[in-house]
């Protein structure tokens, strides 16, 4: 499939950056007809603030402001919800709180001083970005990673997916009030944080990728410990979610909510996840090449639950891509510490990474060693204007399972 | 006595040819208002005729007060009262109608009502009220055609009323009150419908959804409150000298406690400032309907255990319907000062009467709310306290229908009462505490409004502090005792040996020490509070923002929406939720075939072909002729 992930503007010039088969390039707007072919073109183009920006009016309708700073919402953001009681009739969300000007601040910064920024768009997706934005520089310096970096990477975005995956999962649980199963949860979710800092030194995965290598690579012991430990998370991990499905009251809750049909993801340029519970493939697992295949899962339903177990799926199956890869880490693991120098000093080019929630991806453009133009497209901006269109017309009560089923964050959106 | 009366009815009809003048009609309606009290007050001991003329050998105009009409005078004349000092300032807004007009000569109607000792006289004092309560409503110039339902409704009533007192004539040869002692269950049914229909029992509240928001606020207040109160006295006197009927009984009972259900359910759903309270008339007056029923059912019964639940069951009654009418004309008068003052309709409109219109208007529905909502020490929650214990007292009879009809009545009672308690926290929350958005409502002169509502807030307020004296007053003072350290005659027993009590006197000495005190002195201490905002979101609410009036209610029409028929409204430019009371469905029904009938009929007679016409005349006489000889 084709996937638009971004559109960029340089000097006049309008490039649409697409996905296909597993590949980012730039291609220039020549005619309307490149744009029509995504509906969600304009979307991406204006990087609006304000989602979904219109207003309900009606006799007892009334505008439920959500946010900015408030129990509940985990960051600061706003959900304009036009209700007239119980019943969300329109949903909109205004980003511009969390509005950081990130790509901005890149302006003028050697790559790596960048990367520092890319991290910080959105501490629970940091990896993706920082990698994201490294694959961009590469491409656009002209550098060739070596294949034990790119495992690397390829391992620590499956260590970001399980440690999210998990906590999204322990998020519904908790709006679902089953307490037992999110503390369950949320303690396997403090055994991955614990394990990313042992792997890398930091919780969220900060500061171990950089332009062309990694700052350092786990130690044989730390590897061994990782392996048993992610043995120990999808073991566990299995053995709750299986007793949790059985919970007809829990599933109840899941089901039915915030239901997106094939057509309408693609049609608002959705990835990851949430795109595969409606039961599209996409190819974002070959955008890299793996020792190990990664299977795409996917569900049909298009609700919170297939977005559920969509994720649950790709957890368990993460655990084991890590434990495979680091088993055989003997046959690829050399020299992954030493980074290679740009080839060029000037250029152009794209990079993406697979994030736990689709696809994040970058378009930089670099002079004399300086960044000039820096653009993040990511995940959680397509995600929150789905989310908000499966929040209309359902109650209140199912509002946590619809936006935390996306697995999107307002940092992460408003960058 | 006698010159008091005459002198009401004086300043009333002086107070109708002034209505032009308005101000000063509705200061002469408040002298015939007070006269009238002064009746009231000194016939309570002392029965008496006050007048008589015979118009043929076995008819005849009688007038004549009694202890039952002298009580049902002192509660009406209270909220004649208040309500025409309230018009005093209210008139302005009606300065160039008949308004006052009507006003009077309902007044003097109802005057009729309660003095009749005849049917002829009281059907007179029926039909003055009903068309002039009429006159009150078109004032406008417009809605006719709503509040020729209200006409539809209050003939109807007439029209039974006229029927049971033409078998009663035919029966004994006379109408007169006495000569119901003699009458049969045809006459009971058929004089207890003309009074119900008249207390907008359902499904006879078909008129009001329409006009109840289109009508002035004192016009609105008097059909709540002292109309619908002459349907209550009509039934007081006729059940207990009629009759026995148990199965009639039962139907009433059942008959009421639907009606406040329905009530209740329709007050929670309202949104408009009049409309809620007008359902709430429709709740308490299921509650009365109740009471009496079971009054009339536990009379009948040959057992010294019931005597003593009969008297309770009657002093229920009279409680509530005093409850009703003082705490409704307060309602009335304190929605109708701010509706007026905003120029608004809805309850969403009306918001932040505290600090918009002003305090008295903002406590007085408050307080007239709380005490529909049973709120003690309250009058409406002795009224409550009362209907509950009542029928909580079902198993006392001796068979299981009555039994298992009475713990119905009782749920639909309890669930009402909830219902209305839902509703009036709504009214509360919205109008009179709600946030005012920086609005300022319209300078009007509100010195009569300010002064009648702080008159029946006090009275609402003291009926209840002071039930002891209220209950005597009544002639229920047996239902009044002592119990453990509380000395008599503090204390409410609903049976004896005691089944349950209660004491509002003690409980308004508690809640002044335990809380009013208190709270007093914690205020007079905060001299170094900071005061802001409530935290929503970082940000201050904008208007668009509150939670509306219709939201409130939201959950329940969903989760009811069997019962409202809730529709979703789903357009460009409009969004919300339409909820309907399906008894009114017959009533609409009805009125569509009676417009088709009328169609037809001025298509195919009235043509503009005079021999059609005429024939048709022809006909109409001679089947009239045919009827009138078959009859005599």
């Amino acid at each position: 499939m084709r996937l638009l992930a971004g559109v960029i503007e340089t000097d006049g010039n309008e490039q649409l950056l697409i996905i296909e088969d597993g590949v980012a390039q730039l291609f220039f707007v020549e005619s309307e007809e490149q744009r029509k072919e995504f509906a969600y073109y304009s979307l991406l183009k204006d990087r609006q603030l304000h989602l979904r920006n219109e207003s309900v009016s009606g006799p007892g309708v009334f505008r439920f402001r959500y946010g900015p700073v408030t129990a509940g919402v985990r960051e600061a953001g706003c959900f304009n919800l036009y209700t007239f009681g119980e019943k969300i009739l329109y949903a909109g969300i205004d980003l511009s709180w969390k509005h950081r000007r990130v790509e901005n601040a890149m302006i003028n910064k050697t790559p790596q001083q960048a990367v520092n920024l890319a991290e910080s768009i959105c501490s629970n997706f940091a990896l993706s970005h920082s990698i994201a934005f490294t694959r961009a520089i590469e491409n656009a310096l002209d550098m060739k990673v070596d294949m034990g970096v790119q495992n690397w990477r390829n391992i620590l975005l499956e260590a970001e997916r399980i440690y999210n995956h998990l906590h999204v999962i322990a998020k519904l649980a908790s709006a679902a009030a089953q307490k037992v199963l999110s503390s369950h949860l949320s303690s396997l979710f403090e055994e991955a944080l614990r394990l990313n800092e042992i792997l890398t030194g930091s919780r969220y995965l900060m500061g171990i990728n950089d332009v062309g290598g990694l700052h350092h690579i786990p130690s044989l012991e730390d590897m061994q410990h990782a392996i048993t430990t992610y043995a120990l998370i999808s073991k566990r991990f299995e053995r709750l979610f299986v007793h949790s499905v059985n919970n007809a009251n829990y599933m109840d809750r899941l089901h039915a909510s915030g239901t997106l049909t094939a057509d309408q993801a693609i049609a608002m340029g959705l990835s990851g996840p949430s795109l595969r519970a409606c039961g599209v493939k996409d190819d974002l697992n070959a955008t890299i090449s793996h020792l190990i295949q990664l299977p795409v899962i996917t569900q049909n339903e298009g609700d919170a639950l297939a977005r559920m177990e969509v994720r649950a799926e790709e957890l368990v199956n993460s655990c084991e891509y890590i434990i495979d890869h680091l088993k055989i880490s003997d046959a690829w693991n050399f020299n992954s510490d030493e980074k290679i120098e740009p080839f060029n000093q000037s250029g152009e080019g794209c990079g993406i990474a697979n994030s736990p929630s689709g696809a994040i991806a970058y378009y930089v453009a670099v002079n004399d060693g300086l960044i000039t133009h820096a653009q993040a497209f990511t995940p959680s901006y397509v995600g929150m204007c789905a989310a908000a269109f499966s929040l209309d017309d359902h109650i209140f009560t199912d509002f946590p399972f619809i936006f935390d089923s996306f697995g999107v964050h307002f940092s992460d959106a408003a960058r | 006595m006698i010159n008091f009366f005459w002198a009401s009815l004086f300043f009333f009809l002086v107070g109708a040819l002034f209505y032009k003048k308005s101000k000063a009609s509705y200061l002469l309606a408040f002298v015939g208002s007070v006269c009238a009290l002064l009746v009231g007050i000194y016939a309570l001991n002392h029965s008496n005729q006050l007048f008589r003329m015979s118009l043929t050998t076995h008819i005849s105009i009688t007038l004549g007060l009694d202890h039952l009409s002298a009580l049902f005078m002192i509660i009406a004349s209270i909220a004649w009262i208040a309500l025409a000092l309230f018009s005093v300032d209210y008139s302005v807004f009606y300065s160039k109608s008949n308004l006052s007009l009507g006003f009077n000569l309902a007044l003097s109607g109802m005057m009729l009502i309660l003095s009749a000792r005849d049917g002829f006289s009281l059907l007179i004092g029926w039909e003055i009220m009903t068309i002039f309560a009429f006159i009150m409503m078109v004032t406008s110039g417009k809605h006719y055609d709503k509040a020729y339902r209200f006409l539809a409704f209050g003939e109807l009533s007439t029209a039974c009323l006229l029927i049971g007192f033409a078998i009663l004539y035919q029966s004994t040869a006379s109408i007169t009150f006495d000569a119901l002692t003699r009458g049969g269950s045809v006459i009971l049914i058929f004089l207890s419908l003309g009074f119900i229909i008249k207390m907008d029992i359902v499904p006879f509240h078909g008129w009001m959804r329409g006009i109840y928001g289109e009508m002035p606020d004192n016009a609105a207040a008097i059909l709540s409150g002292p109309v619908t109160l002459m349907g209550v006295y009509g039934l007081e006197r006729i059940i207990p000298i009629m009759p026995i009927n148990d199965s009639w009984n039962l139907v009433i009972i059942i008959l009421g406690a639907l009606s406040a259900f329905w009530g209740g359910l329709q007050a929670v759903a309202a949104n408009k400032v009049r409309l809620l309270p007008a359902y709430s008339t429709i709740e308490n007056n299921g509650m009365i309907l109740t009471a009496i029923g079971f009054y009339a059912l536990a009379q009948s019964i040959t057992n010294p255990d019931l005597r003593y639940l009969a008297m309770f069951a009657q002093a229920a009654s009279v409680i509530i319907a005093l409850s009703h009418t003082f705490s409704k004309t307060l309602l009335f008068m304190s929605l109708g000062h701010a509706k007026e003052a905003y120029d608004v309709h809805t309850i969403d409109e009306a918001r932040g009467v505290w600090s918009g219109v002003g305090k008295i208007p903002a406590l007085g529905i408050v307080v007239s709310a709380l005490s529909f909502s049973a709120f003690p020490p309250l009058i409406g929650y002795v009224g409550e306290w009362m209907i509950l214990e009542t029928l909580f007292q079902s198993y006392k009879f001796p068979n299981i229908s009555t039994e298992f009809i009475a713990a119905l009545s009782g749920v639909l009672t309890a669930l009402a009462i909830g219902l209305i308690g839902f509703a009036m926290i709504k009214l509360i929350g919205y109008t009179a505490l709600g946030y005012d958005h920086g609005r300022k409502s319209r300078i009007i002169s509100n010195r009569f409004m300010n002064g009648s509502e702080a008159g029946m807030l006090l009275l609402v307020i003291l009926c209840g502090v002071a039930l002891p004296a209220v209950i005597t007053l009544l002639g229920f003072p047996q239902l009044l005792t002592s119990l453990l350290d509380v000395p008599a005659p503090f204390v409410l027993a609903s049976n004896q040996p005691i089944f349950g009590v209660i004491s509002p006197t003690l409980i308004t000495l508690v809640l002044i020490t335990l809380l009013i005190i208190p709270v007093i002195l914690f205020m007079s201490k905060q001299k170094n509070v900071r005061k802001v905002s409530s935290w929503n979101g970082g940000l201050p609410l904008k208007e668009e923002e509150y939670f509306t009036a219709q939201a409130y209610s939201q959950i329940l029409e969903h989760i009811l929406r069997n019962v409202y028929r809730t529709k979703e409204v789903r357009t460009k430019n409009r969004n919300g939720i339409e909820v309907e009371d399906i008894m009114l469905k017959p009533m609409n029904w009805l009125t569509r075939f009676v417009q088709k009938i009328g169609e037809g009929e001025a298509l195919v007679l009235m043509n503009g072909i005079i021999s059609v016409y005429v024939t048709y005349i022809l006909l109409l006489f001679i089947i009239v002729f045919v009827i009138g000889m078959m009859v005599m």
